[in-house]
């Protein structure tokens, strides 16, 4: 070591206080500290003295980590066949690259991952996926021809039951009376009224006969005379005559049928222009007893196409026809639906 | 969208959706349905679809009928679990595009459909995330690994041949 001075016994001290001095130069110090007080040189700091450490960590420290995907976004080379560079990173990387060799290659190489279609390649036929006009899914052809095969269904239907009914047995008058004293009417219809020839003849008597039986059900028989019915069978009335225009004599049973001639027409107050217009028939009722009190008293309902169709539809929905709906609303409105089409009637 | 527009669709669109779905699956037949399938979605919502974004809902469809596809009928492997460092190539190459196809066979489905839509339809990295559900941060890595893997396999073929 140099003998101390005033030029050098600064670097002296600055290895006393990081404790590097050793002994023979620690009092060589001390001693030249003594002969020159004007440097006002403190031996007294402890020479072990260090400034600790803050425990102080930076939060958050692997957020400043990066990554492969970081490595790989900041490839310049790859951002500029990307397109990525600003106008000013592109003009300064196409700088760089005329002069650097190493990125002419990669990007050379990264040119040639460059993707480019086959224009050879066609979708074959396109018209194929072309449509000719728009055409509102109501109308597709399939749905047209089932609505139309629906309608002419129950046109069909309708002719036919027309044609039925009309023949010979009316069932298209619903008249509910009490046969006692043509008041209340704790009856419900059984059945529908049926309309025969006035006349009872041996023909119109077998036709009375086959419809009540189909009325009842095959469980009763009937013989017609001249102005009364008589069935026969137990729990059946009959009635005997009329007599100032009222039912002079019936009994009442569950089950009754009665036949009405024009006069008991005019007795039960039907308007209906059709019954009016056969009023030199007899009309046949079948009736039975019930409580029912919501039955009305008097129910004169003209069946016309509509309601029968609606009534077709029905049966043919309850025997699995799901397509087909028939729904009969208040006031004669009537509708009928076919998939999801339907016509109504106001 | 009116009739012409989606008539215009087909005629504009139709070749790159079959070129593009065909690029994932070899099956003429099935890109042929897949196209098919994706023009009649588009057709059902035809009135709801402005003419600009028509291409676009066509590649969303057709990418997402294609997933769908290739998840029922997955006989590939998973490519995510490929070593890319390794591969053995047996075929003499004669060109750079083969070359290119072959490497673009061996990438993960993902990043071949992010970057066949980058390069063939030049779609930017916000649209392919829209198409492909994914974040545009994810579009770019996917592309510039997939860029990354094509360039160190043309390397290697090249060093070969």
């Amino acid at each position: 070591m140099h003998k101390i001075n005033k030029n050098n016994y600064e670097a002296f001290l600055l290895d006393y206080l990081e404790g590097n001095l050793n002994e023979p130069d620690l009092e060589n110090l001390k001693t030249f500290a003594v002969l020159h007080p004007e440097l006002e040189i403190d031996l007294t700091v402890d020479p072990l003295l260090r400034i600790k450490k803050d425990i102080l960590n930076l939060e958050n420290k692997n957020s400043l980590l990066k990554t492969d995907h970081d490595y790989l976004l900041n490839n310049i080379a790859l951002n500029y066949i990307e397109n990525n560079l600003n106008v000013t990173e592109r003009i300064n990387f196409e700088f760089d690259l005329k002069t650097n060799s190493t990125l002419q290659k990669e990007v050379t190489q990264f040119k040639k991952t460059k993707l480019t279609a086959d224009l050879f390649v066609f979708y074959p036929n396109k018209n194929e996926l072309k449509k000719e006009v728009k055409v509102i899914s109501l109308f597709n052809f399939k749905i047209v021809s089932a609505v139309a095969a629906g309608l002419l269904l129950f046109v069909g239907l309708g002719l036919v039951l027309n044609s039925y009914f009309n023949s010979n047995v009316k069932i298209d008058y619903k008249i509910v009376i009490n046969p006692k004293n043509n008041t209340t009417l704790p009856y419900k219809l059984l059945y529908d009224s049926l309309i025969v020839n006035n006349s009872i003849n041996n023909s119109s008597q077998n036709l009375i006969a086959k419809n009540l039986n189909n009325i009842v059900k095959q469980n009763k028989s009937i013989t017609t005379q001249t102005h009364s019915v008589n069935i026969l069978k137990t729990n059946q009335v009959f009635i005997t005559s009329f007599k100032n225009d009222s039912i002079n004599s019936i009994s009442s049973s569950t089950n009754t049928a009665i036949v009405l001639n024009s006069n008991l027409l005019n007795l039960v107050n039907i308007n209906s222009t059709i019954i009016n217009a056969v009023t030199t028939q007899t009309i046949l009722l079948a009736i039975e007893e019930d409580t029912d009190e919501s039955i009305p008293t008097q129910i004169l309902q003209k069946n016309n196409f509509w309601k029968r169709a609606v009534k077709v539809a029905k049966q043919l929905n309850g025997l699995g026809m799901k397509a087909i709906k028939g729904d009969e609303k208040s006031n004669n409105n009537y509708v009928l639906a076919f998939n999801s089409v339907s016509v109504e009637k106001k | 969208m009116t009739l012409n527009d989606y008539n215009s669709c087909v005629q504009l669109h139709a070749d790159g959706v079959y070129r593009f779905i065909i690029k994932h699956i070899r099956d003429k037949d099935l890109a042929r349905d897949i196209v098919q399938d994706s023009f009649e979605k588009m057709w059902r919502k035809v009135e709801s679809i402005g003419a600009e974004k028509a291409k676009t809902y066509l590649f969303t469809t057709a990418y997402h009928t294609l997933v769908d596809v290739t998840r029922k009928n997955s006989k590939k492997a998973n490519f995510n679990e490929v070593n890319f460092n390794e591969h053995s190539h047996t075929k003499q190459y004669s060109d750079l595009k083969e070359i290119l196809n072959m490497g673009l066979e061996q990438l993960p489905e993902i990043q071949k459909t992010v970057l066949l839509l980058r390069d063939y339809e030049g779609y930017d990295y916000e649209e392919i995330g829209n198409i492909t559900n994914l974040t545009e941060s994810q579009v770019k890595v996917y592309i510039f690994r997939a860029r990354t893997f094509l360039k160190n396999y043309i390397g290697k073929i090249e060093s070969v041949i």
